[in-house]
């Protein structure tokens, strides 16, 4: 990630170099981060959305037909 | 903000410092080196150098959903040593996988005290998911780990690359390196120096790469780019092994594991006509517990059969189970889960399909790393090596390379501890390795012209592709094509003077790139050397296709001679320890 000194926002600056192992969607305070698929993999529109507690996670998925699931799980024992 | 790039090498700040173990990569194998030098000697000072940031870098950057080295109550280091053999064609190290196999229980068990949630079964134990593999819930143990070293004391500078040893003659007394957003140059001077940078990635062209941004759907973490053999090949360190390169089958198109589904589901690999490939055309081989590179080539050898493509089958999954199978993913690999997405599949009525990986060099699924010997010591005095950079030991896995930072860590003091003197900084050697690591950033200064590190990345990894057994040519490779393959290399390396960064972060990526074509030419010396197939799928000699024992029944080792550049490959004797057939489990 990059700021951008004109916007004041950051940006990814090496797109084709990350592995989307989307550690920076988990970190990001403020949920700003999404993780899109290069289009010659997966097809538009799907989402896939963290919400990060103090020991568990919950993830949201969407799928290109619009199914929703969601998973929560454990990520730090107590 | 990034610093700016400097123009000048007069306009460069550097920083000394001055410790007792430096540790480079704060990976898993670095994290724990780490740990335990300090709580061993909590009165020395322990530094890691880490060119990303040390809460997500390295290969557990994203998670992992299990340990695949664990050794349950019903297994010995011995029953261990006799699998990991036979999956390795026969050839390891047996004197360094029993001592990192001591280690492998201890430091899961310390991780889970630490906070890693591990699942266990109605017993109590840990849940198994195949015969040496549990599972878990790894989505933040690198996170969880880092913490550790924080609260060990370790000194951590974070986005600090590192690009070559500092050397007291032969023996290394530290290293160097820069800033990635200071612009600084690092001389970091040590008593002992511990290398745990991992393996390398992007040698070759993964099968992705259209222009896009998919280039990196690579199995291996694709910020290893193999600067920790690159250091030591050009410091004249002993390696071992390049030839057994790793190639994967993972999901196609998207990389994510198969063993989740495979080991974890029972899922079978079949192929487009529906036969289970590895209990119809491998049992002679083991069937689905056949070794890994029979696993990696088969799919492989039905695509080039006609009968691709291949799957692994997941039709028979109960709703319960692929909820359990998607939850193992995002520990794992989240964005998997993502790309199901993006594509509607739903598994139960549409298996996944599978294909090969681009290929890798690491020393902790396969072999290929720096020498060393039971305390972890490198050839060179003062110099110690843990997890995928170092060889000899494949099949470590997470659990591996921990206990080879422990091992690593005792090694390194033990070294400290016998020193009479701490070795001298030679000033010259400082100043031509700052001018080497600028050059790029002063080059784009006073030329504005030249080769970018993209440019030069991209050439490199379609020649190996093409002529050094990549994945579009299904990891086959002859002796014509390899030394074609070393023959650009050679005008590679030489045009490495035109490179040009226009910032910092570029500068590191012209150091990778550089790092790279290094390791490229070792790797293909070792390619040239074995004068036989013995992992096909990994090392595929079609011009020497069947097994040599008369010849090759041992470790390819080589070492480039720092003043005359040249690369010398020999061969060490194979040490059996441990009784019985080396190719049976």
């Amino acid at each position: 990630m990059v700021l951008d000194e004109n916007t004041g926002k950051a940006y990814c600056r090496s797109a084709r170099d990350c592995w989307d192992c989307m550690s920076c969607v988990k970190a990001c305070p403020h949920g700003a981060i999404e993780t899109r698929l290069p289009y010659q993999l997966g097809y538009y529109p799907a989402k896939l959305i963290p919400l990060v507690g103090s020991n568990k996670i919950s993830w949201t998925v969407v799928d290109i037909h619009g199914n929703v699931e969601r998973f929560t799980f454990k990520t730090r024992n107590d | 903000m990034p610093a700016k790039l400097p123009t000048k090498l007069e306009d460069v700040a550097e920083v000394r410092i001055e410790t007792d173990i430096l540790i480079i990569g704060a990976g898993n194998a670095g994290c724990y080196a780490a740990i335990e030098a300090k709580r061993r000697r909590p009165d020395l000072r322990v530094t890691l150098m880490e060119k990303a940031h040390i809460d997500r870098s390295g290969c557990l950057a994203a998670g992992m959903d299990a340990i695949n080295t664990y050794i349950k109550k019903n297994e010995t280091i011995e029953s261990f040593v006799r699998w990991s053999r036979a999956q390795a064609g026969g050839l390891l190290r047996e004197d360094l996988t029993i001592t990192m196999a001591e280690l492998l229980n201890q430091a899961i068990e310390e991780w889970e005290e630490w906070g890693l949630p591990i699942k266990k079964d109605e017993n109590g134990e840990y849940l198994a998911r195949g015969r040496w593999d549990i599972a878990i819930q790894g989505s933040e143990m690198k996170v969880i780990l880092a913490e550790k070293v924080r609260e060990y004391g370790c000194e951590v500078l974070n986005r600090v690359v590192a690009t070559n040893y500092l050397l007291d003659g032969d023996r290394v007394v530290g290293a160097m390196g820069f800033g990635v957003r200071d612009g600084k140059f690092y001389i970091i001077k040590a008593g002992a120096t511990i290398v745990a940078t991992g393996g390398a990635a992007g040698l070759y062209k993964p099968y992705t790469n259209d222009g896009n941004d998919c280039h990196h759907q690579i199995w291996y973490c694709p910020f290893n780019v193999g600067t920790g053999y690159a250091m030591g090949i050009r410091a004249g360190a002993e390696m071992t092994t390049f030839e057994m390169r790793w190639c994967a089958v993972r999901t196609k198109d998207f990389n994510g594991p198969i063993d989740t589904i495979s080991v974890g589901y029972k899922a079978p690999m079949i192929n487009a006509k529906g036969e289970k490939i590895l209990a119809e055309r491998y049992a002679h081989m083991g069937g689905d517990a056949a070794p890994r590179f029979v696993r990696a080539n088969a799919p492989m050898e039905e695509w080039l059969a006609g009968r691709g493509p291949c799957y692994v089958d997941t039709r028979h999954m109960t709703p319960e189970q692929v909820k359990n199978l998607k939850i193992d993913y995002l520990n794992e690999r989240p964005s998997f889960v993502l790309f199901l997405a993006a594509r509607g599949q739903d598994i139960t009525k549409e298996p996944i399909e599978v294909y090969g990986s681009d290929p890798y060099i690491v020393g902790g699924h396969t072999a290929s790393g720096y020498w060393i010997d039971v305390k972890r010591a490198t050839t060179l005095p003062g110099l110690f090596a843990c997890g995928d950079v170092a060889g000899g030991v494949p099949n470590k896995f997470v659990g591996g390379c921990a206990a080879e930072g422990i091992l690593a860590a005792r090694g390194a003091i033990e070294y400290l501890e016998s020193l009479e003197d701490k070795g001298q900084v030679d000033e010259s050697l400082v100043a031509a390795e700052k001018a080497r690591v600028y050059a790029p950033a002063i080059r784009q200064a006073r030329e504005g012209d030249g080769i970018t590190p993209r440019e030069m990345e991209e050439r490199l990894q379609r020649l190996m592709d093409e002529y050094a057994g990549g994945v579009h040519q299904f990891y086959r490779m002859n002796r014509e094509r390899l030394e074609y393959a070393l023959k650009h290399l050679a005008i590679l390396k030489d045009q490495t003077k035109y490179l040009i960064a226009r910032d910092l972060h570029e500068l590191m990526e012209a150091h990778e790139v550089i790092d790279r074509l290094d390791v490229a030419e070792v790797l293909v010396h070792h390619l040239l050397f074995r004068e036989e197939t013995r992992w096909p799928g990994w090392q595929n000699r079609v011009d020497f296709p069947e097994r040599d024992d008369s010849r090759f029944d041992c470790f390819v080792n080589s070492r480039r001679d720092p003043k005359t550049g040249k690369i010398e490959v020999f061969t060490r004797p194979y040490e059996q320890i441990v009784p019985g057939d080396r190719y049976r489990p």
